[in-house]
Formats: structure tokens, sequence, C-alpha cells
């Protein structure tokens, strides 16, 4: 069974008057499991489409099912348990809270989580950030963090509530190179473990480490190999 | 639980605006219960006497100046009598204004009003100990009420001294009086003045020895800035079963009768006029606050939606987005009524900002109110945040 299954998927977005289609007719099928990186020019549509896929924006035509889930059905609610339990973020200037901690940032998902009680929390955050080699940091606040260290606190945050999938929007464009490919092997580790990672990318070498690539360009994919 | 971590974290992300706002919503709530409570105070002193019946009750005006001669105190008891003899009522009331010296050295100048036995019919409210005529009466000994700041000096059973100021042949004189304090008045305390001074001659004199006597300090208790009673007047209690129509066609004879409820409403009417007079003012005042409110509600979601996007990442709902901010405002604002009150009971700042206001059910409802305005706003204000995505403001700080 496909884990994320998109048809026709169409995105419109509207100014008053002006309107402008963002993706057009879009299918994609994401196995579990998956690595995907998403490559395009700029303005192909490929952050919008991940936005798409990770709940937090709307779509005008097509269905979209997520884990058998038939998202263009839910509801603001709906939508935000959705995010919070199946999906991690990863976004390029790393969406951190800049005045919480390290601690506090990294359990957000679980302050948001219904499921988890107040007193799991402590061990998960701890976890999550041991996985990314942060245990030492979790009370600085996350403003005085390097990039690569902002990064690895978003990737703890994305894992910390065990989602399936995580969506990274150009997580290493704003690191330097070594530091890109410690965050892409982490990302890869959460990966192995069975997490489906989407990722969209500028960079070929990080593209070519994924299980598949899908080129997009005029809001449309070109195809995937 | 978890909720209120992320409340308290938010709160921090703007700390220093937020530490602003909470301490303008308290100087705003103390402002403004301020001005409403002083506006609306007259309203509590016809609540304020407990055993008064008031359709039975008059002052009746002019009697004193129609009937009793220049200097002549035995006419002013003789009038008295005569009227208390009018079947139906029940006894005449007055009562005497004089200066006291009193207080730890007694060095502290208060007014003392001395009341007639009937007077002491109408009961203020008490903090502390009885009221006149309800204990033993310990031999005729001077009993004494004491009011503002100078009870602090004395113990509810202890023998006073108190200096009263006479007018002799030698001039202005203190002569002291032993005086038993049986009570103490509950602040802020209102009792009626009639305007009788002991240093008008057809007053001299008048209650020898005194047995009744209320002591304060305290500026509300005769409310002379509003003269709320008919000066001068005598008070006529009518008797239970009295046929109120008759007394009051035999009191015409003496004077102008009103009985409490007429006054209550001529003051209700002066009431009104302040009210007009003062609430375009207080209006703006308010209505330019609420403008400062809104404007740092909003200045406060601008800065919370990076904060808030993120959450929304994180599985906020959008709905949730908006609430958070109604809720921290909401929060605080219901600091800012606890810092407030607080404030309201350090007694310097009673003394400076409601030493003629009473904080009771106006300011409650005030407050209510206010905080439903601020929190509308902040709702109005973040609901149409939320109408537009986080992801717009995501892709604004990309
Ligand atoms: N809110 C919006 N209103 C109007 N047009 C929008 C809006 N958001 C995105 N677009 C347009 O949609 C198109 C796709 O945008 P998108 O951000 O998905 O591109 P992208 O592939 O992620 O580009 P980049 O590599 O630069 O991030 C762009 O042409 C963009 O201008
Ligand atoms: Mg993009």
């Amino acid at each position: 069974m496909m884990l994320i299954e998109l048809k026709k998927i169409d995105k419109i977005y509207r100014n008053g008057q002006q309107s402008f289609q963002a993706l057009k007719e879009v299918d994609l099928s994401i196995r579990e499991g998956e690595m995907v990186a998403v490559q395009g020019k700029s303005g192909a549509g490929k952050s919008t489409l991940l936005h798409i896929i990770g709940c937090v924006d709307s779509f005008d035509g097509g269905s979209y099912l997520l884990d058998g889930t038939d998202v263009g059905k839910l509801k603001d609610r709906g939508l935000a348990r959705i995010r919070n339990q199946k999906i991690g973020f990863v976004m390029q200037d790393f969406a951190l809270v800049p005045k919480l901690s390290v601690y506090e940032n990294i359990a957000v998902p679980l302050y948001l989580s219904k499921s988890v009680r107040l007193r799991e929390i402590r061990d998960r955050v701890e976890k999550a950030a041991e996985d990314v080699g942060l245990a030492s940091q979790l009370h600085k606040l996350a403003n005085q963090l390097s990039g690569g260290q902002k990064q690895r606190v978003a990737i703890a945050r994305a894992v910390v509530n065990s989602p399936k999938i995580i969506l990274a929007d150009e997580p290493t464009g704003a690191l330097d190179a070594a530091t890109a490919g410690e965050i892409m092997a982490l990302l890869k580790k959460q990966n192995e473990r069975g997490t489906t990672v989407v990722i969209i990318t500028h960079d070929d070498s990080v593209a070519g480490s994924s299980g598949r690539i899908i080129r997009m360009k005029d809001g449309k994919i070109l195809g995937s190999q | 639980m978890k909720k209120l971590i992320l409340l308290g974290a938010q709160f921090r992300l703007n700390f220093s605006s937020n530490v602003f706002f909470v301490l303008q919503c308290t100087l705003v709530f103390l402002l403004a219960n301020s001005t409403v409570s002083s506006i609306l105070y007259g309203g509590f002193v016809g609540r304020y006497y407990t055993n008064l019946d008031k359709d039975r009750t008059f002052f009746l005006s002019s009697a004193v100046d129609n009937h009793v001669a220049f200097a002549d105190s035995e006419g002013f008891y003789r009038l008295a009598e005569e009227i208390s003899a009018i079947s139906g009522v029940s006894g005449v009331g007055y009562q005497m204004e004089e200066s006291f010296l009193a207080g730890k050295n007694d060095d502290t100048i208060v007014r003392g009003l001395i009341l007639s036995g009937d007077m002491a019919k109408i009961q203020y409210p008490l903090s502390q100990g009885r009221w006149f005529g309800s204990g033993d009466d310990a031999g005729g000994q001077t009993q004494v009420i004491l009011g503002g700041e100078i009870a602090g000096f004395y113990e509810t059973g202890e023998v006073a001294t108190l200096y009263r100021l006479t007018v002799t042949d030698e001039g202005m004189q203190y002569v002291p009086v032993e005086a038993r304090v049986i009570g103490k008045m509950r602040a802020p305390a209102f009792a009626l003045s009639l305007n009788y001074a002991s240093t008008q001659p057809t007053y001299t004199d008048m209650f020898e020895p005194y047995h009744s006597l209320i002591l304060t300090d305290d500026l509300s208790l005769i409310c002379t800035d509003d003269v709320r009673f008919p000066m001068l007047s005598l008070l006529v209690f009518a008797e239970r079963r009295a046929d109120l129509q008759a007394v009051r066609e035999e009191l015409r004879r003496y004077g102008q009768p009103f009985d409490f409820n007429e006054v209550d409403q001529f003051y209700d009417a002066a009431i009104s006029f302040r009210l007009a007079n003062q609430l375009p003012t207080t209006g703006v005042m308010i209505l330019g606050i609420l403008f400062g409110v809104a404007g740092i509600t909003y200045l406060g979601v601008y800065q919370n939606m990076k904060s808030i996007a993120v959450y929304h990442l994180c599985g906020m709902s959008r709905k949730g987005c908006a609430y958070i901010n109604v809720a921290l405002n909401a929060a605080m604002m219901v600091v800012s009524l606890l810092f407030a009150f607080l404030l309201y009971c350090v007694p310097s700042v009673q003394d400076y900002l409601f030493r003629r206001t009473m904080f009771g059910t106006y300011n409650l409802l005030f407050s209510a109110a206010f905080i439903s305005v601020v929190i509308g706003i902040s709702f109005l204000i973040s609901y149409g945040f939320s109408k537009r995505s986080p992801v717009l403001t995501l892709r604004r700080f990309e």
C-alpha cells in the first residue's frame, strides 16, 4: 500500500484578482520507507507540493490519500492531528522558536499531542536530542546555536513524536558542505529506521544519495527515476 | 497542563512587552475603576445604613429655622419634644458636629458627631464592637464609636480621654471628656451630616452629658462634598403602624418633610447629572485605552506569528493558533486584575485613588466588561490572522 498517494492535485494561489496555478494535475505515489528527493528550478512548485503533502496547505483539485486517510475531507483539527502524529518538518530556515530553549523547541510536538503524557516528555526529548548529538545543549536558547546545530534541533523536533514521514525543504540550503553532509547523514539514519523521507534539494549529491529523484517544472512532475 | 506550558512559553517570547502590557492593564484597572466608582459611589451611600426604614424616616427641613430663635437652645429642645408628641411619630433625631483632639499624643484633630438618643437609631456598619444602646449602658458613661485612622489608636472597650473644643469667655479651650470605645466603623464610613455645629449659639451645650459619640478622621464619613441631606433638618421617625400621610401633614406645619426615598431620588438625579458630565471624558479615556490595548494586541499577534507558524507545523490547529493569543491576553488581563486588586489593598493607594470610592459591584461589572471587550478585540485580531494561512507566514520568513 502507498503511504502517500496524490492524484491530479491542482493548487491555485489567489491574491485578489490575480491567480496563479502552482501545481497542475500532479500525480505522485510514495511507498512507506522510501527516501525521495524533489528537484526543480526555483518556482517550479516544490515547496507548494511539500506543504500539501504535509497538510499545512490546501489544494484545489484532485485527491490525496495519506496512510489511508482522505486528506481532502479533513478539517482544521484533523489536519492538525496528522501534522502532529505523522509528519515531521525540517525547513531551510530551521523554523525554530528562537527565544525558547533547545529542549522546549524539541518538545513542541509533544506538548501539542493528545496522546503523550506530561511525564513522558523529558525522556523522549532527551532521546531525540541524543540521536542528533545535542544531548549537552538542551538548556541553550535556540538562537545561541550555529546553523548546523539549529538544523539538528529541527530534526530532533521532527522525529520526537515518531512520525511516519519527514518532509525536508532544502534542509542543507543554509549550511556549508561538511555540515550539510552531517545533516544528510542524520536524515538517512532516520530513513534506515523506516521513516519515509521527502527532501527538496538543489544539491545533486544529496539527490543522488536518495532512492528516487522527482523532477518538477512549472507545477508539473516531469518524471521520476 | 501542556497547554499552560505553551502559554508560559508564549508569554516569555515577548517578555518585556508582555510585562508592560500587564503593568498597563493593572494601572488601567485601577484608574478606570477609581473613576467609575467615584462617579457611582453615591449609589452606595443610600444603601449604607442598616436598620433604616426609608419610608418611615423623614428629614424635616426648615423647622428649626422657622421655630427656634437665635441662641435659644431651650427652644430647640421644646421643638423636638413637640414634634415627638405628634401622633404616629416615634422619635426625633438630631446631632451636633464638634472638633476633638484625640490620638496617640492627643494631637489629631478629628470630627465628632454627638447623637441624640433617637439619632442613634440609624446604624452604620461596624467592623468591631457594637452599636449604641445594644449593650449595657455603663451608667450613663459617654460611649464612642471610632472611624478612620484614629480607630487604630484605641482598643474596643478602652476608656479614652478626648479633648473637646469649647468656646469660653477666655476664648477657645479643650475640655477633657472620658469616653468608652464601644465599636469601630467599617471603612469607608459614611454618616449623614445635618450641619449643626456647636459653635453656633443656638446649639451650644445642647448635649450635656454627652452620651453617644462618633469620632472619626475619615474624610468620607461626613459627606460634605455632596450635599446629600437637607441641612439643618431634624430626623423624624414614624411608628410602624403610623398613617404616613397624616404624619406628613402634621410635619408640614413645622417645615418641609422628605422621606429617605425622596432624598435618594434627588441624589440619584444629581448623580445622573454628574454622570452626564463625566461620562464623555471617561468614555474617551477608556476608548483611548482600548485602542492602546488593540494596538498592543496587534503587535503581540504580529510578533507571535513566526512562533505560531512553527506551532502550526508541529500540529496546532488554525483555531488553536488563533486562540493562543486570545488565551494569552485573557491570562494577562486576569493577572492584571489580580495585581490591581492587590494594589487596591495598599493603604496609600486607597488614600489617593479610592478615598471617595467603594470597590463594589459596579467595579466588578466594569472590570468584567473591560476584560470582555479586550478579549473580544484580541479575538477579532487573532481570528483575522487565523484566516490567513500560517503557510504564508512561513513563506514570509523563509
Ligand atoms: N502565496 C502565493 N501567492 C501567489 N503565488 C505564490 C504564492 N506562493 C507561491 N507562489 C508561486 O507559486 C510558484 C511555486 O512556488 P514554490 O514556493 O512552490 O516554488 P519552489 O519550487 O519551492 O521554489 P524555490 O526553489 O525557490 O523554493 C511560484 O511561482 C510562486 O511565485
Ligand atoms: Mg521552495
